[in-house]
């Protein structure tokens, strides 16, 4: 493929390590012992709230801060004390940052210049980059007179431009309008899998993190909480806080007490009850947990004789689906569904769940309790009747 | 038209009008030193003391600025007030932007006071500094050299410069020499970016500079000897001190072509230098 051909670093194996990485300012710990490893080729985004540290792993990568401590490795190189263009790194930034004296041929070539790369060369380069990115018609204008998504094709030009061994990307796509940032997230997809050059992406916005990303990486407050792929970080939280972060609308909890009944270890969450293995009841440090069950996994159903009766508070109709708060034993839930006629305020519906979908987490320590299956042995309404 | 709207024309037109009026007395009050100082510049020199004095002369003449390097070293002096103000320009801008840039991107000890210290610095009444000046310029041998004077200017220039151009500093984005770092540039090259993104503020603060140079005339009084590095300001200032028949026309012509430059700065910068201080800057 002709864009193999032009870009050599996708020959070039460029994994990403960061190894017990600590970055403060201040009393501020924005990056807590972080260790992480980018695979080569590999399209990683860090996904966390804002302040949780993940553009400043970004700027530590990129070579814009010092760790207080640890190692940054990039390919086979310690990169601790390389400045940023010893690294070799391309960087796209939030508001593109486009030099506004300069056309967007003199903004594409600029990094080609500061290597004194021949005249010659970096006019087919410009022009070739500025063809990938489409936008070859506005490379005599300036900045100011291109649309932020133009805006964008153009920093997204002059990473791409000087073949870099890595791609940083610092919320590229936060500035768009709605429409453009999906139209971007494809066509970032696309390029990066007809490139193939190491990426770090990134963003506080889920969905862009679940569409783009091979793997995610999730922090909150300096420390990494899990990497996983979409499916892994959606489907097996490691903790409430994956668990309430990702996902929208976000997963509901309902917390429990774990009680012995007969040598089993059972516990209620008022809407239903799970039976635990005792291996795994045995290892827990106490005894509240909670119970995460995704919007999308309560079914709802007007007659169905199986589950519990919730009555409808509130209904947000999507179109093709509906989102209904529901009252379940003054338990408030979410549910994602899709139905055939639509519900009213008041109306009574019966609710289940998707067993093998629910997630149980330990309260204190949040931290996801692994079990295979979770097993539902009753629901309250079952038993109470 | 109803009597309400009538009523609110007129309210209007009269507030308006009180607006121009008190526009036209500023403009008089500002402008007619200087009206005087170019009708006696054209004044035959019999005229200049008439009585009572004529707003309008009878008779335009060149004589004075024709006699203006009979009477002193006018060229010289012009001269020596370019390559003075030039010098001063040059220096303060470099080291002033160096200083502003340090303190609008990185943080130091007492980096939070340093601006302060600076602004402070530029309220001391320069007549505090004219001794020690003088001390220094005579140590260094520098009494009547241009340096002697750059030295003294740099002090009123500098705190100014650092002050104006670190606001101008703050407000461009770090991103830009980021990218230019990741881009490849080393850290210095990548503040050319940030100067050349300052450049309308550094401009602004060029003029200014250059006004406070161009004008300053205390520690070029001081620090001078001979026309060899006299600056404008003093060569005319000494005419004054003449026994018998100050020329008047003559340093009436000197002043007029002093003023020149500042006009035509001026005129081109204006929209500039207003918006530098609408901005707040």
């Amino acid at each position: 493929m002709w864009l193999r051909r032009l870009f050599w670093a996708c020959d070039k194996m460029v994994d990403v390590r960061l190894e017990n990485v600590n970055k403060s300012f201040g009393k501020v710990v924005a990056v807590d012992n972080l260790n992480l490893k980018v695979e080569d080729k590999e399209f990683l985004v860090l996904l966390g709230p804002s302040g949780c540290g993940k553009t400043t792993t970004l700027r530590l990568i990129a070579g814009l801060e010092k760790p207080d401590s640890g190692s940054i490795y990039i390919g086979e190189r310690l990169a601790n004390n390389l400045s940023p263009k010893e690294r070799n790194v391309a960087m796209v930034f939030q508001n593109y940052a486009l030099y506004p004296y300069m056309k967007v041929f003199d903004n594409i070539a600029f990094p080609l210049r500061v290597r004194n790369t021949p005249k010659q060369q970096i006019e087919s380069k410009v022009r070739e980059t500025a063809n990938m990115v489409g936008i070859e018609g506005l490379l005599e204008r300036k900045p100011r007179q291109l649309s932020g998504g133009q805006q964008q094709r153009v920093a997204l030009a002059r990473a791409l431009v000087r073949e870099p061994a890595l791609f940083l990307m610092d919320e590229p796509l936060s500035n768009l309008d709605a429409k453009l940032r999906v139209q971007m997230r494809t066509e970032l997809k696309k390029l990066h899998h007809e490139l193939g050059v190491t990426t770090i992406y990134v963003t506080h916005d889920q969905e862009e993190a679940m569409t783009l990303s091979d793997r995610i990486a999730i922090m909150n407050k300096g420390l990494l909480y899990q990497l996983g792929s979409p499916f892994d970080v959606y489907e097996r939280p490691a903790n409430l806080f994956v668990a309430g972060f990702v996902g929208s609308p976000a997963m509901n909890t309902v917390e429990g007490e774990l009680a012995e009944e007969d040598g089993d270890y059972i516990a209620d969450f008022r809407i239903c009850s799970v039976k635990l293995p005792k291996e795994v009841a045995e290892t827990l440090t106490s005894k509240t947990l909670v119970l995460g069950i995704r919007p999308e996994y309560i079914l709802v159903d007007e007659k169905s004789p199986h589950g519990i009766v919730a009555k409808v508070e509130v209904t947000e109709p999507l179109g093709r689906e509906s989102i209904l708060l529901l009252n379940a034993k003054g338990v408030l839930l979410t549910a994602n569904t899709r139905l055939m006629k639509p519900l009213n305020v008041g109306d009574e519906v019966w609710i289940s769940f998707v067993e093998n979908r629910l997630q149980m987490f330990e309260k204190q320590s949040a931290h996801r309790i692994d079990l295979s299956r979770i097993t539902l042995t009753n629901t309250p309404s079952q038993s109470s009747s | 038209m109803s009597k309400g709207a009538a009523k609110r024309i007129l309210r209007k037109t009269f507030s308006r009008l009180g607006i121009y009026v008190i526009l036209f007395i500023a403009l008089v009050w500002a402008l007619f030193p200087l009206y005087w100082i170019f009708s006696t510049s054209v004044k035959p020199r019999d005229k200049i003391l008439s009585v009572p004095p004529k707003l309008i002369p009878d008779q335009l003449t060149f004589e004075n600025y024709q006699r203006l390097s009979e009477v002193m070293p006018f060229l010289q002096y012009f001269f020596n007030s370019a390559v003075i103000t030039g010098g001063a320009l040059a220096l303060g801008l470099t080291i002033g932007s160096l200083a502003a840039y340090g303190l609008s991107r990185y943080k130091f000890p007492g980096s939070r006071y340093f601006l302060g210290f600076v602004i402070v610095s530029r309220m001391i009444p320069y007549v505090a500094f004219v001794l020690p000046i003088f001390l220094i310029d005579s140590n260094l041998g520098l009494v009547d050299t241009y340096f002697g004077v750059i030295l003294p200017h740099l002090i009123i220039v500098l705190p100014f410069t650092i002050w104006l151009m670190k606001s101008f500093f703050d407000e461009i984005p770090k991103a830009f020499e980021e990218a230019a770092m990741v881009d490849g540039c080393s850290r210095l090259r990548a503040m050319l970016i940030a100067m050349r993104l300052a450049l309308p503020g550094l401009g602004t603060t060029a003029i200014l500079t250059f006004l406070d140079s161009w004008n300053e005339f205390m520690f070029a009084l001081t620090v001078t000897r001979t026309p060899a590095s006299q600056t404008l300001p003093v060569g005319i200032a000494l005419q004054l001190q003449r026994l018998y028949g100050v020329p008047w026309g003559v340093i009436t012509a000197a002043s007029f072509l002093f003023c020149i430059p500042v006009f035509a700065l001026g005129y081109f910068i204006q929209k500039y230098v207003a918006k530098t201080f609408v901005l707040g800057v």
